[in-house]
């Protein structure tokens, strides 16, 4: 029961001070007090709580920090979440000195807190010798002893050789593996560089190295894959690294460097842990692990490589250094064009090695013919296991001047080919350009001042012509000479005119017979007039019986005229019927008819009429008369 | 007096004999050129012969069996827009020939351009049926026969009275020889303006004459080309089979014909 108290009372006290430790706290941290300038320090700054204000770096003179990372965590503590991040910044002094960090001061959790000022001391290049790690002991900088580095290539070798330094490294190495070791100048070697780590690599950072023998490329992406070596398991991060040697010789490939943090738990003296033994605290198993990084140099053993010199036996007169496996591909976008007019040659080279140095071709053209190079074009791609495979094009404009057939033939490219070891000739057969006069020259060919040059572009021979027509068809004119379209056109007119002048002949002889009849009916007229005259002295004498026979006789005698017939002899039926036919009105004919039967009854029946009814009708008559005379 | 008028009868008559020897002479001579023009094609000297005819052409003898013959040896020395051009004008004074049809087809399906010797226009497509059928000469002298026949029957029948009835209705006899003239006239506005490019590379057509105004089409080698009007700046406008109009330079057009100077 005191027992169960006591631990009543100790849990009681416990979460009083657990609200005393939520309190926040600001740490700052070297990995040592002393190195070479060239040697950058790691100040890890540990925040506890939640802070106010973001991490502000105080500025000094000839220091430079750079911030490569951070991280936080959240644990549950008694129910309350407490916060810790940590800050890793590099430290790199532009001069040798001695240098002081001054306290960092920030608000967390509603209070100031504040870190203890540091002190560095930076000397001159290989001045300083590598210090320990104030903390941990281990060597700031670690990685396969150089007396063990071994030869290229040997995967094993080296891990038995970086197994040897897994305690300096914290478990952490890299090897790098190199095919081929024997290759010519400008032949490509894949390395893969595999980082091994026991599961504690947090990041790393690639020391920058070039090397004026070599051309680097690293293809983007990594492979991640866990292996067992030794009966210990490793993450593996494998990248891959192409090298292009620029020179001959034993060399030996620029090495692959990583600046890794490393990721150490290391058992903290807590300061909780005198009060909890004090009273009994073998009760609370707490463990207060904390994981502390570390920047580690990482490299691996240097690889050498045997970089042959392209063979001078056999190269090709052209040859320009083009090193890999390449097709050559060619094109023109026309075969026949106008002089003057532009015509674009594409030749493309692509394959697996690089070709961003690669020249353009040349072609042996008639200097007549311009040649325009455009900008070339490249294209590159890096691939892990392929290595690089690029694609240059070119583009040259060709601008011929006269006309002509140009043979623009075989353009070829040496190649030096590392796979067989011998240069090869990419070629392609372009053909002929067939150029025709430009519009100024074809002016002249119209002219007459240039002779036009024979054309070959068509093939036929005309074998599915018929053949030519005999020479008896060939003289005679197959159109009408201007005289004798004058003659037709003439002999048209008259054609034409002869029906027209019939016309008019035929009016004018219709017009004479009509006048022949008018004076015919006017002589008829005057001689009934004249017996008329005579008819009225008759009557006027009394002599109305002589009188009237003379008026009806001469009336007869007009109408025969008029009839071209015996009027004499003429019945009243046949005057009537002659009368109509010359569209006598009818009213008008039966007057006269009626008169006329009158006259005939008197001159046959003897009664003679009064002489006033005499004189009426001898002037009915004549009126009638002129009626039909006109 | 007499004399005097014998005298002049007699130079008269020298001078009509002088003008038809001359006439002769130079008939012969084109027949002599013509005979080694063939013979040359015979030889397949194909060049010498369009050399001799067209110096024949160029004297003014306008014949379709020349032309045709020219058209053969351009073809065979791979000028396919003159050979065209040519065959045209063949067609122009043999309407009817089969062998100038036949070259004329073959030539055709060896040009890059589907276009036809005629116009798009309906019209001018359903006349051109008809009149295609005829040479213009043809054509006048049908006209001219038709006119004189008329003429004659309408005279008879207005002449005599017997045969009043001929005279009455003659006229309207005329209707023949207007018809025919007016074949005569799409003949003459039609059918003998055709060409054909004779550029290798064919000819760029534009909106106006110069190569100023907008690049319409280019027309290839051999294309049929309808010559609208007179030729302007180097230039001459043009119609296609396809109702497409434009300028060509003048130098890339080929054409074979009477009226006008061969190209």
């Amino acid at each position: 029961m005191p027992q169960m108290i006591s631990k009543l009372i100790l849990g009681f006290w416990v979460m009083v001070w657990s609200a005393a430790l939520s309190a926040g706290t600001l740490t700052a941290e070297l990995d040592r007090t002393e190195g070479p300038i060239e040697e950058p320090f790691v100040l890890t700054i540990t925040i506890e709580g939640n802070a106010a204000s973001a991490l502000d770096l105080p500025k000094i003179e000839n220091l430079q920090f750079y911030q490569r990372g951070s991280s936080q965590q959240h644990s549950i503590m008694n129910g309350k979440i407490s916060k810790r991040q940590i800050f890793t910044i590099l430290v790199q002094a532009e001069k040798p000195g001695v240098f002081t960090i001054p306290s960092l001061k920030m608000e967390i959790d509603g209070k100031p807190e504040s870190s203890l000022p540091l002190t560095l001391r930076v000397g001159t290049g290989g001045s300083a010798p590598s210090q320990t790690n104030p903390k941990t002991g281990d060597p700031g900088e670690a990685g396969v002893d150089d007396s063990t580095q071994g030869s290229s290539g040997d995967l094993e070798n080296q891990q038995v050789q970086a197994f040897k330094n897994l305690e300096k490294t914290g478990g952490v190495f890299v090897i790098r593996q190199c095919s081929p070791t024997s290759v010519y100048v400008g032949q490509q070697i894949i390395c893969n560089v595999r980082i091994y780590h026991p599961g504690n690599f947090n990041s790393g950072q690639k020391v920058p190295e070039n090397s004026p023998e070599f051309r680097r490329f690293m293809p983007e992406g990594e492979k991640r894959f866990n292996q067992v070596i030794n009966g210990r398991r490793f993450g593996v991060i494998e990248v891959t690294e192409i090298f292009v040697p620029l020179k001959d010789g034993e060399k030996v490939l620029p090495s692959f460097t990583l600046d890794a943090q490393v990721v150490s738990w290391e058992h903290r003296k807590n300061p909780l842990d005198k009060f909890f033994d004090r009273f009994g605290g073998g009760a609370f198993d707490f463990d207060f692990s904390f994981p502390d990084t570390k920047v580690i140099r990482l490299t691996h053993p240097e690889n050498k490589t045997e970089i042959k010199p392209l063979p001078k036996a056999g190269q090709p007169p052209q040859f320009k250094g083009i090193v890999g496996t390449f097709d050559l591909s060619a094109s023109i976008n026309k075969t026949q064009v106008v002089a003057g007019d532009t015509v674009t040659i594409t030749l493309s080279l692509s394959g697996k090695g690089v070709l961003d140095t690669a020249l353009e071709p040349q072609l042996g053209l008639d200097p007549s013919i311009k040649q325009y190079a455009d900008k070339p074009e490249y294209r590159e791609k890096i691939d892990r296991t392929a290595g690089v495979e690029s694609q240059k094009t070119f583009k040259i404009a060709l601008v011929p001047s006269k006309q002509g057939n140009y043979v623009i033939g075989q353009v070829a490219v040496p190649i030096f080919d590392p796979q067989s070891g011998q240069y090869r000739v990419l070629s392609h057969d372009l053909g002929t350009l067939v150029v025709t006069p430009g519009q100024a020259e074809e002016k002249l060919y119209a002219l007459g001042k240039v002779a036009e040059p024979s054309k070959q572009a068509v093939k036929e021979q005309g074998k599915d012509l018929f053949g030519p027509h005999e020479i008896a068809l060939l003289g005679g004119s197959h159109t009408l000479g201007l005289k004798a379209i004058q003659a037709m056109a003439a002999v048209s007119l008259m054609g034409l005119a002869s029906p027209l002048l019939a016309l008019v002949w035929m009016g004018r002889r219709r017009r004479k017979e009509g006048d022949i009849a008018g004076s015919r009916r006017s002589a008829a007229h005057r001689h009934f007039k004249a017996k008329t005259k005579t008819a009225l002295l008759h009557l006027e004498g009394g002599r109305c019986e002589e009188g009237l026979s003379l008026l009806y006789r001469g009336f007869k005698e007009f109408l025969g005229d008029l009839a071209n017939t015996q009027g004499a002899a003429m019945t009243l039926k046949e005057i009537e019927e002659f009368l109509k036919q010359r569209s006598f009105p009818e009213e008008t004919l039966k007057k006269l008819v009626h008169l006329l039967e009158k006259i005939e009854r008197v001159e046959f029946s003897g009664q003679t009429p009064d002489k006033e009814v005499a004189l009426r009708w001898l002037q009915e008559l004549e009126t009638l008369a002129h009626g039909v005379a006109s | 007096m007499k004399k005097l008028l014998l005298i002049g009868m007699h130079a008269v008559w020298t001078l009509l004999l002088g003008l038809q020897g001359s006439r002769d002479v130079l008939a012969q001579s084109q027949t002599e050129i013509l005979v080694s023009a063939l013979e040359a094609q015979d030889k397949g000297d194909d060049p010498k012969a369009i050399e001799l005819y067209e110096k024949v052409i160029k004297e003014g003898l306008v014949n379709g069996h020349l032309y045709y013959n020219l058209g053969i040896s351009y073809f065979k020395t791979q000028k396919i827009g003159e050979a065209m051009a040519a065959f045209l004008a063949a067609k122009r004074y043999l309407p009817r020939d089969p062998d100038v049809k036949a070259n004329l087809k073959f030539v055709q399906s060896k040009i890059a351009d589907k276009l036809e010797p005629s116009l798009a226009s309906s019209i001018w497509k359903r006349l051109s049926v008809f009149v295609d059928w005829f040479t213009k000469k043809e054509l006048i002298i049908a006209c001219f026969v038709t006119l004189m026949l008329v003429s004659s029957i309408t005279f008879i029948g207005l002449v005599m009275p017997r045969v009043e009835v001929l005279g009455r209705y003659g006229w309207f006899g005329f209707i023949l020889p207007i018809l025919l003239g007016g074949l005569v006239l799409i003949k003459e506005f039609q059918d003998p303006r055709w060409g054909a490019i004779k550029f290798q590379d064919g000819a760029k057509v534009y909106s106006g004459p110069g190569e100023t105004h907008t690049l319409l089409y280019t027309l290839q080698v051999g294309a049929p080309v309808y010559l609208t009007g007179a030729e302007r700046q180097s230039y001459l406008p043009i119609e296609i089979s396809d109702g497409k109009k434009g300028w060509v330079l003048a130098a890339q057009v080929a054409y074979f014909g009477e009226g006008k100077r061969d190209r």
